[in-house]
């Protein structure tokens, strides 16, 4: 009768690093306002120059939520919240419209580029900037609580709300009483990293409080042969395929799936090399170098993943911390990588041009190895792919997890591949529309593959190729390799749209089957834990069922099968897992055990025993706590501040005659009441 | 609906019964005990309509069923109390003797309730059936006005909470007059008094489901117009009338009536 309650919608959350605090909070007991729906700039300047009844809270349609509009909105002082529609974002946007939330220059301070000793023209993306459609909303500080709305009948809902008690006539504003939101979203932590991370640790009653954590999550990775510390890696002995995993938004858990075209792309794709590699007959693995395949977690909040696999293989723990009890994979450095290849935003390949990308910096010093790698995949390409440098030779790398290498010091040869030659193709990079239709996947579950699919399988096969011949120079049989394009479809469904798919639940047990989610897992790497997020979970078993050996179980999710199939507590280099397989109703499944593994992605800065809040080398990102009713919104009429008045005045004055009649009678009883 | 509001709700409805409360029973420990009284046996009404409302269930949809009974069961435990009292007001009465007895008052005060203190008691209890009836009907509204919300946003009247108050204030009033009514309908065997009585509350409560509609314009002021009434008629039966007025209103009042 009063309040109409809105839950379809994402809120804007509250991070830190170490020395700012960005992202959005309401008040403690929640922002309220009068709703004003903006579709156009004109609406906008109302609201400034008209609008009487502060607050408001704004609700935006897309194209008007740009940096410019939020920050006129918010110096005003007369916005409380902003509601940012967010309902089939493709079809609402024209073909100008761009939106990307990271800076121009993204990880600025944390690549090779602006590193000590390093030449200023490549800093601060001082020779190309790579995503101009940046704003950097991301990384402001808001004081008031920012939505995206994602259910159309709530939208609607609040839309009529506004035509029928709030829309201006001729110019003015309607009178009370108008409809009005209260938006609820709650942040506990605040300043910046060192500040709440010390609050967190400190006991101050016998509760524990926790006001802010460090985000991270798992790397995942594996080497196509097993390796063993008992026999140590060669120098430059091993071939390193990487990709990231991760992207943001602005919203937290928005929905469908994101970083389309920034990560999805380039780990679909690694994941399917895997595949066609992983394929190979033992015997003819036994036979090459290794090649490891590693996925980055973190990446978008100042390399999180990738700093920390550098900073563990500089210290030698990496893989794992050296454990005589255990049996280990082989420690890697280094100066065991022979060449490293990234894969980097590929879906928006333009006339099947694959740009390789070179650093101009240690190029000289690593010109043999680069060139090998560059020819094989020149070599290897399949299909309508071109894979060229691009055309101004000392052009910086684009900012990928290759840059953490470089900054090691130790010359890596490497290549970084994208869609892109100079600026992004992806004018939403890490933003809520870097989405599944941005790149044409359908939303209906289709078994006809789309052309994005066989676009990214030609790539896929050129790079295993490529690997293939750098690992096995002397082969003739790389056209045996190809990349299988209906798993990359059915990957991009499941990761992109709806978790619910054939391929994944045919990698896990019947019971976790039945609790995947009917939309896509978020690809926001989240707060560090114990347990790996959903995402990377699902890379993780992928990629073990790619390249690891299944054995055919009998029964189906049972304590027998659970206990024959579990990792051992010595064995640091097989794992298991189990998983039903394509066809769950048969009731057997089959028991994995791959080398695939799993590496902390937490920032170095983090690490017990030797925190560095204030680290400028190392990604000191947290995100703040929230409870977990912190997220509300509802929506109701507002009376006037008259009608509110004229309600306590009456009270008021009817309790003063109240009391002095009841005194009057009381007093004057004998009198009164004397007839009898 | 803020702050505010729910104050002034609060004063409008609860404010005549809190102050007839301060300056008339707090003093008088017996009138308190006799007011509790009154507030638990409406409380075993509410009860029992609670138990037949559930144990009735395909009806349990039907307000209107529920209502009737419910003011059916309110004025079987008036009924009650009533017997209750007349039994028990002779016991109270030497409770109430904290001294000798008083040699000036008169006569027949010392050994048998009088009517006025009869009167009083039947007061009394109706304003603890009252008070507990009207904190039933108006808490949930108040609870939910301290929002900052009004009602209609889906479409329902912008004055729901001040007419809600006032119909509230209106039947706790009315409850007070009723029992004052009742007890001395009982007590005089006119029993086409308690009939009237027993008319008039089925009266206001069907009517109140009229709101339903929004046709506050029908039960306020039917509602305040038999409280007049019959707040009238009550002030005669307690022994008040248009001189008795006109006297207690003479600044200077006359001790003995010449």
């Amino acid at each position: 009768m009063i309040y109409t309650d809105v839950t379809g919608f994402s809120a804007c959350v509250r991070r830190f690093n170490a020395t700012h605090q960005i992202g959005c909070s309401s008040d403690f007991h929640g922002n309220t306002g009068v709703i004003h729906y903006m579709a156009s700039v004109s609406d906008v300047q109302w609201l400034l120059d008209v609008g009487p009844h502060k607050p408001y809270i704004a609700l935006m349609e897309p194209q008007v939520f740009l940096l410019p509009t939020v920050n006129k909105l918010t110096k005003s002082g007369k916005v409380s919240g902003i509601m940012v529609i967010n309902i089939n974002s493709s079809q609402v946007i024209d073909e100008d419209f761009y939106f990307s939330p990271d800076l121009k220059c993204p990880n600025d301070n944390f690549g090779f580029y602006s590193s000590d000793n390093i030449s200023s023209e490549y800093a601060h993306c001082g020779s190309v900037e790579w995503n101009p459609a940046g704003n950097g909303m991301n990384f402001m500080d808001f004081d008031i609580p920012i939505i995206s709305l994602y259910n159309e009948t709530e939208v609607q809902y609040l839309i009529k709300c506004y035509k029928d008690h709030n829309e201006p006539v001729n110019n003015r504003a309607q009178s009370y009483p108008l409809c009005a939101a209260e938006l609820h979203s709650f942040m506990f932590g605040a300043k910046d990293t060192p500040t709440c991370m010390r609050r967190t640790q400190q006991t101050t009653n016998l509760e524990v409080s926790v006001f802010c954590d460090p985000i991270g999550d798992f790397n995942v990775w594996m080497t196509l042969k097993p390796t063993n510390k008992d026999n140590p890696l060669q120098e430059q002995s091993l071939i390193v395929a990487a990709a990231q995993i991760d992207s943001f938004s602005l919203f937290y858990n928005v929905q469908p799936g994101r970083g389309a075209e920034h990560a999805a792309s380039s780990y679909i794709t690694l994941l399917a090399v895997a595949q066609a590699l992983g394929a190979l007959n033992t015997n003819i693995k036994q036979n090459m170098t290794d090649i490891m395949f590693a996925f980055f977690q973190g990446e978008s909040y100042d390399y999180i993943g990738s700093s920390r696999m550098v900073y563990d293989m500089l210290n030698g723990s990496f893989p794992y911390i050296p454990d005589a009890s255990k049996t280990q994979p082989a420690f890697v450095t280094l100066k065991d990588i022979r060449y490293f290849l990234e894969l980097n935003q590929l879906a928006l390949v333009k006339n099947g041009n694959v740009y390789a990308h070179i650093d101009p910096i240690t190029y000289p010093q690593t010109k043999t190895q680069t060139d090998e790698l560059l020819d094989n995949l020149q070599m290897a390409t399949f299909g309508n792919i071109t894979i060229k440098r691009p055309d101004i030779l000392n052009q910086p790398v684009p900012p990928a997890s290759f840059q953490q290498f470089l900054r090691s010091k130790v010359k890596v040869p490497g290549i970084v591949l994208t869609d892109h030659q100079t600026e992004y193709q992806n004018n939403y990079y890490n933003s809520r529309f870097d989405s599944p239709e941005l790149i044409n996947i359908e939303e209906d579950y289709t078994s006809q593959v789309s052309p994005l699919a066989v676009e990214l399988s030609e790539i896929a096969t050129t790079v295993a190729r490529a690997l293939y011949k750098l690992a096995r120079p002397h082969a003739t049989d790389e056209e045996s390799i190809r990349a299988n394009v209906s798993t990359i479809h059915e990957m991009l469904y499941c990761f992109l749209v709806k978790a619910n798919c054939p391929l994944f639940r045919s990698v896990v047990s019947k019971t976790e089957s039945e609790r995947l989610s009917n939309v896509s897992y978020d690809a926001y790497v989240g707060v560090f834990g114990t347990d790996q997020g959903s995402l990377g979970n699902f890379v993780y078993r992928l990629l073990g069922y790619f390249t690891g050996n299944l054995t055919w179980t009998e029964h189906n999710d049972s304590d027998e099968t659970k206990d024959q199939c579990k990792d051992s507590d010595s064995d640091q280099i097989s794992h298991y897992f189990f998983m039903q397989g394509p066809n769950p109703e048969d009731g057997y499944g089959y028991c994995v055990k791959s080398n695939v593994n799993l590496a902390k992605a937490q920032s170095p800065a983090f690490i017990d025993g030797q925190e560095d809040w204030t680290s400028t080398q190392y990604s000191t990102w947290t995100e703040s706590q929230w409870s977990s009713t912190a997220f509300s919104a509802r929506v109701y009429l507002k009376p006037s501040p008259e009608q509110e008045s004229v309600i306590f005045c009456l009270g008021m004055v009817v309790v003063l005659m109240s009391l002095l009649v009841s005194y009057f009678f009381n007093a004057r009883a004998n009198i009164l009441f004397s007839s009898i | 609906m803020t702050l505010m509001q729910l104050f002034g709700a609060i004063f409008i409805a609860y404010g005549p019964p809190a102050s007839l409360f301060i300056i008339t029973i707090a003093r008088n420990p017996l009138r308190v005990i006799v007011m509790m009284a009154g507030m638990f046996f409406w409380l075993v009404s509410l009860l029992l309509s609670s138990i037949w409302w559930f144990a009735v269930v395909p009806l349990r949809d039907q307000l209107a069923f529920a209502l009737t009974f419910s003011v059916l069961f309110q004025e079987l435990m008036r009924f009650g109390y009533y017997k209750l009292l007349r039994k028990a007001e002779d016991g109270l009465q030497q409770f109430n003797q904290t001294g000798p007895p008083d040699p000036t008052a008169p006569s027949g005060a010392n050994e048998s309730t009088s009517d006025s203190t009869r009167h009083v008691y039947a007061y009394v209890a109706g304003l603890g059936f009252g008070v507990m009836s009207g904190i039933f009907q108006l808490v949930n509204v108040v609870a939910d006005s301290r929002g900052p919300g009004t009602v209609g946003i889906n479409g329902g009247p912008p004055n729901f909470l001040i007419t809600s108050a006032f119909l509230t204030m209106a039947v706790v009033l009315l409850h007070i007059v009723w029992n004052i009514l009742f007890f001395w309908g009982c007590e005089t065997k006119k029993y086409h008094v308690n009939a009237i009585v027993v008319a008039s509350h089925f009266l206001v409560s069907e009517l109140s489901l009229l709101n339903q509609q929004h046709l506050y314009t029908v039960t306020l002021p039917v509602a305040y117009c038999l409280l007049v009434l019959q707040a009238a008629w009550a002030f005669k039966v307690v022994g008040g009338s248009a001189s008795s007025i006109r006297n207690a209103l003479r600044w200077k009042v006359h001790r003995y009536a010449l």
